[in-house]
């Protein structure tokens, strides 16, 4: 009995270490979280874009990915189908058909969004994936050990993986040129080069002030929706459009609820779990132990009543 | 005490009525002040006491259309777009040119989105510097630019090749070579011809023939080509590539121009069995006289408004005319001194001018108009 | 084979005795040349160049390398299904220790093993399927991503393998003869035991909290936000069937290393599993019709989506449930058994269903897994097998070791 006692000691101090992870997922799983006051974002005026290509260009020539000449990017026929983001292009636009206008068809840029609160950042079990004050969400391939379960969770489709490389893929997606932000002062190079300025980078909360003026200010162009201002609690890439979300590609069920809120009860209830489970279990532990002992008690007196007599 | 109480109930109601009234001029409120809620006055407005009738704005930011009517002859025949040289070759822009061929649609408008009377602001007037980063609601000089350009191009050709415009500068290349624009000067859009009238046969027994008086709805009507043509750009006419193969138009969309004037639901308006003549004023039961014959339609259809029916009593339209003011002779009768003094609906019944005059209110004997006339014919005659 | 490695400088007679089994090592490689193990050979050496192209080429070589889908079947078996088939361990760590039912402990240990293989090959799954594997241990040391289920995930993991080995010690110090070692091992049995119980039970529902991150990609039928608590519930009768049929197959083709005692309580206590295991499975078909009627899917069930939900609700969960039933009050332990059977494969359809099939529904085009993945996991799986057979063959699992009879 006291053998297994100082096991069960044993498992109580197990069980305090581990109620140290449980402190850290508390501090996670806090009250909501207004997004950094000054974070950038990018406006994406969806019908000024012309699906010119350059801002693919662009990003490729800043980020070192492999690149083509700066003219092969006038080929339309990329279009015919559907692109998304791959671990050598951040960003891709995409063709939609317009319905008040056939001759002009709709231009979608697509690449991260850079979430106030990104799936991927909470599902990343090293922290590789951060948000930034900036906005930026930002990868460090240091500790990334490739699980690729942001990949999973990002509601967007955004980040891709370098599935070609043996021993140190890393997950690739838009920086949101967070180098190029916050050291050289410069906007992204998407924005610097897209000719018909259909991008325009600045504070996220300015941004929201520009869109819902043009909206305003321009009834029959635009619906009224600034996409990524509430979806999943909020994006810094956001979007104006003149006609509904969904026949651009835009997931419009992702709700407004900012995805880490998806698994903070789930996260709570662990260290809750840790600490309650144990004593339950050891309490019905001490319970068997104890009925086996009073059985073993029993048999043991009647024994020794049948020999007394 | 009896003073006191007055005293106060005026001013209780002067106050009140001034809460009322500047309750009613904040009501007021310009739309666009809504717009600019953090911006002090002088930011938009010059003077300090900008009033309605002259708000003497800055000529930027506009946000609103302001379009006066302007001809492709007064502006420039060629620009060159130097400002962002540093980067590419300027661009030579062949303005007469694109002038010319905005007078289907909206003219200057097209791209001058603010083109006051007089000078129109060119774009970097307002679209200073290639990206405006202070201002995020205004695109700077390069976002202006290629909208203005990449809207109808992307149209037009489907391209949005930089080369369509641009001269790739040559690295290390400091001189900025001379521009030669002799290659489009006196390049004009050919002149787009305005068709009298169209005939269409149509699949309608009842009147197969539909006459569209084309010059008639133009000239008579001031109709703006928009107006009608409302999807028009440049590849309708121009053949660019493969055309996309266009609808059959359904009985709706063929109609559509039509009777947003036409609201009248006769069909035979439009559907007739033969071709018809153009537009007369007779036809409306209404022939004009020598002196309205002059006028244009306009003088009496007020601008603006749909052209409709109008009342034939004179002072409908003269509304200044009575017994002074009025000189009977134009009309070829010139009153006798009697006569003269008399008010108009004496003989004028029911002040139905196109009728013939009674004379039985004043003389009970019999007589009629022109037997027996109120003074003397002149040669002219109504 | 796995045999070979264990060179060692102890002497031969010891080696002799532990490892060949009592035979000369001419001897025993002989007798390995079985055609099961032939079969078997030829199957690990077609993977293990897979897996040698995976190292060298990237994991794009081995698999569709897409980037909508980026979990693919290494993960559907080896994590998602191969941690609910190990569950035997705690459910039975947890009836015998903790509530007492002794008549169990013949079980206990296999089911023990089970545990330890099952989380040791989920890591080597993982290994396969991480992009860089050596960080493996990093969420452990590095760099702490404390508000994932994943993070939690992998120290759950870790720390299975690390309790279900030591609660395995026992049978090994047994096997090299070290009483002293066995005595301490069997002191913390009990607390590890506690402590497996309780990671068990939050990390199983992990696994399926790993979905909550999903909602609009996970087909409807499937995303609940009581995924963990059926993935939990899951778990028990994967873990109850799992000590039936694995008991099945060693009676059967490895009859000589179980003790009689064990072959004559078997049917009993296959019984006992299987009416608890109707029990669970009845539990779980209520939770996940409540499930559905809390989302408002009703209309979902007549797709294609919808059937396959109804394939794996109706039965592979609700027949299992009464067949299970009949087969204890008919007292058919051969029911039983295959109804275990029926069961694993209706576990696995469920994680499959979760982390491959209803995942990303909504994309046009998307192709599942590719057949090099397939060998691979054939290939894993077959380690596996030859690994618990030399296990059993050596360590006193479904039998009391002679020097240590009724000791426990």
């Amino acid at each position: 009995m006291s053998i297994n006692r100082r096991a069960f000691l044993k498992a109580i101090g197990a069980i305090g270490s581990t109620s140290l992870i449980g402190r850290h997922s508390k501090a996670i799983a806090q009250e909501h979280f207004p997004g950094y006051p000054d974070r950038f974002g990018v406006l994406h005026d969806i019908p000024l874009c012309t699906g010119c290509r350059k801002c693919e260009w662009a990003c490729k020539d800043q980020n070192k990915l492999p690149n083509k000449p700066i003219e092969t990017y006038d080929d339309k026929s990329v279009f015919e189908k559907k692109r998304r983001t791959d671990a050598e292009s951040y960003t891709v636009v995409n063709r939609y058909p317009n319905p008040k206008d056939k001759e002009k068809p709709i231009y979608v840029k697509f690449q991260c969004n850079h979430c106030d609160e990104p799936a991927c950042a909470s599902a990343c079990l090293v922290k590789a994936l951060k948000k930034t004050p900036e906005g930026a969400v930002t990868y460090n391939k240091d500790v990334c050990i490739g699980c690729r379960y942001c990949m999973t969770a990002c509601p967007f489709y955004v980040p891709a993986y370098e599935y070609h490389n043996a021993l140190t893929p890393e997950v690739r997606k838009c920086t949101l040129c967070y180098e190029r932000i916050t050291k050289e002062g410069e906007i992204p190079a998407c924005v610097k080069i897209c000719p018909t300025q259909a991008l325009t980078f600045g504070k996220r909360s300015e941004l929201i002030k520009v869109a819902r003026e043009k909206i305003r200010s321009k009834p029959g162009e635009y619906i009224d929706h600034i996409y990524g201002k509430h979806e999943v609690g909020g994006t810094c890439w956001l979007y104006i459009s003149g006609v509904p979300f969904e026949q651009l590609g835009f997931p419009t069920d992702v709700g407004t609820k900012p995805y880490p809120e998806l698994t903070k009860g789930f996260l709570t209830m662990v260290p809750a779990g840790v600490v309650i489970l144990p004593a339950l279990l050891g309490g019905f532990y001490m319970f068997t132990k104890h009925r086996e002992q009073m059985t073993k008690d029993e048999a043991t007196t009647s024994e020794k009543k049948e020999t007394q007599p | 005490m009896l003073k006191i109480i007055r005293t106060f109930t005026i001013l209780l109601s002067l106050s009140f009525l001034a809460v009322v009234v500047l309750g009613e001029i904040r009501e007021r409120k310009e739309p666009a002040h809504e717009l600019f809620q953090d911006a002090t006055c002088s930011d938009c407005h010059i003077c300090f006491t900008p009033s309605k009738k002259d708000p003497c704005l800055r000529s930027c930011p506009r946000l609103s259309k302001k379009v006066i009517a302007h001809s492709p002859e007064e502006g420039p025949e060629v620009v060159i777009l130097n400002q962002l040289e540093d980067l590419f070759e300027p661009v030579i822009f062949a303005h007469k040119l694109h002038a010319q061929m905005t007078q289907m649609g909206e003219g200057c408008a097209v791209c001058h989105h603010y083109a006051p009377a007089g000078h129109i602001p060119p774009c970097r007037e307002c679209h200073g510097g290639p990206l405006n980063p202070v201002d995020l609601r205004q695109p700077g000089l390069k976002g202006a630019y290629h909208r203005q350009c990449l809207n109808c191009h992307r149209e037009w050709s489907h391209s949005t090749a930089c080369a369509v415009c641009h001269a790739k500068k040559t690295p290390g290349e400091l001189a900025i070579r001379q521009v030669d624009t002799t290659d489009i000067v006196g390049i004009y859009h050919p002149h787009i011809a305005v068709p009298d009238k169209r005939v269409y046969q149509v699949n309608y027994k009842k009147g197969p023939v539909v006459t569209f008086h084309h010059k008639d709805h133009v000239e008579l009507f001031d109709l703006r080509c928009v107006d009608c043509h409302r999807e028009q750009s440049c590849s309708r006419c121009h053949e660019i590539g493969e055309k996309p193969e266009r609808a059959a138009k359904t009985p709706e969309e063929h109609h559509k121009p039509c009777i947003s004037c036409h609201t009248m639901k006769t069909c035979s308006i439009c559907h007739t069995q033969s071709e018809t003549e153009g537009f007369t004023h007779a036809r409306t039961g209404w022939p004009l006289n020598r002196f309205h014959q002059e006028l244009k339609c306009r003088s009496c259809h007020l601008m603006g408004r749909k052209i409709t029916k109008l009342d034939r009593d004179c002072i409908a339209c003269h509304s200044s005319w009575n017994t002074e003011t009025f000189n009977h002779s134009v009309t070829g009768l010139a009153l006798d001194e009697i006569h003269q003094g008399m008010d108009c609906i004496d003989c004028h019944l029911d002040r139905r001018f196109d009728q013939k005059p009674s004379c039985a209110n004043c003389h009970d004997d019999g007589r009629v108009y022109p037997k027996s006339s109120p003074g003397t014919f002149t040669e002219e005659k109504w | 084979m796995t045999e070979q490695v264990k060179e060692t400088y102890i002497a031969p007679s010891w080696l002799r005795e532990k490892v060949f089994m009592g035979m000369t090592f001419k001897e025993y490689i002989r007798r390995l040349f079985t055609p099961f193990n032939i079969v078997a050979g030829l199957i690990i050496l077609v993977g293990l160049y897979f897996i040698v192209i995976r190292y060298t080429q990237g994991l794009g070589a081995v698999t569709h390398a897409s980037d909508n889908q980026p979990w693919g079947l290494f993960l559907s078996w080896g994590l998602f299904t191969g941690i609910p088939l190990a569950a035997a361990g705690y459910v039975l760590g947890s009836t015998v220790y903790l509530f007492g039912l002794k008549e169990y402990r013949p079980l206990l240990r296999p089911a023990i093993i089970l545990g330890f293989l099952g989380y040791l090959f989920a890591a080597l799954f993982l290994l396969v399927d991480l992009g860089r594997p050596w960080r493996l241990p990093y969420p452990m040391f590095v760099s702490y991503g404390v508000g994932s289920v994943l993070f939690f995930v992998a120290w759950s993991v870790t720390l299975h393998v690390v309790l279900y080995f030591v609660e395995s010690c026992p049978a090994i110090f047994e096997w090299l003869g070290s009483d002293r070692f066995r005595r301490w091992a069997l002191k913390v049995t009990v607390g590890a035991t506690i402590f497996v119980v309780t990671l068990s039970t939050l990390h199983q529902s992990a696994l399926g909290a790993l979905f909550l991150l999903s909602p609009g990609k996970l087909h409807p039928l499937w995303y609940s936000q009581f995924i963990p608590v059926f993935f939990f519930v899951s778990s028990i009768f994967a873990g109850l069937s799992m000590v039936i049929a694995e008991s099945t197959l060693t009676s059967r083709y490895l009859k000589h290393r179980v003790s009689a005692h064990y072959q004559a309580k078997l049917p009993e206590l296959t019984l006992g599993l299987g009416k608890a295991a109707s029990f669970v499975l009845f539990t779980y078909f209520g939770l996940k019709i409540i499930g559905i009627a809390h989302g408002h899917h009703w209309n979902l069930l007549n797709t294609s989506y919808g059937y396959l939900f109804l394939v794996e609700m109706i039965i592979f969960v609700l027949l299992p449930c009464f067949l299970f039933a009949f087969g204890v009050r008919n007292r058919s332990v051969g029911l039983v058994r295959f109804t275990a059977f029926f069961t694993i494969i209706g576990v696995a359809l469920n994680r499959f269903n979760v982390s491959l099939i209803g995942l990303n529904w909504k994309l046009p085009h998307r192709e599942l897994f590719h057949w090099k993945e397939f060998v691979i996991v054939i290939t894993i799986i077959t380690i596996e097998l030859l690994i618990y057979r030399w296990i059993v063959n050596r360590m006193p699992v479904h039998r009391e070791h002679p020097e240590y009879k009724g000791m426990h």
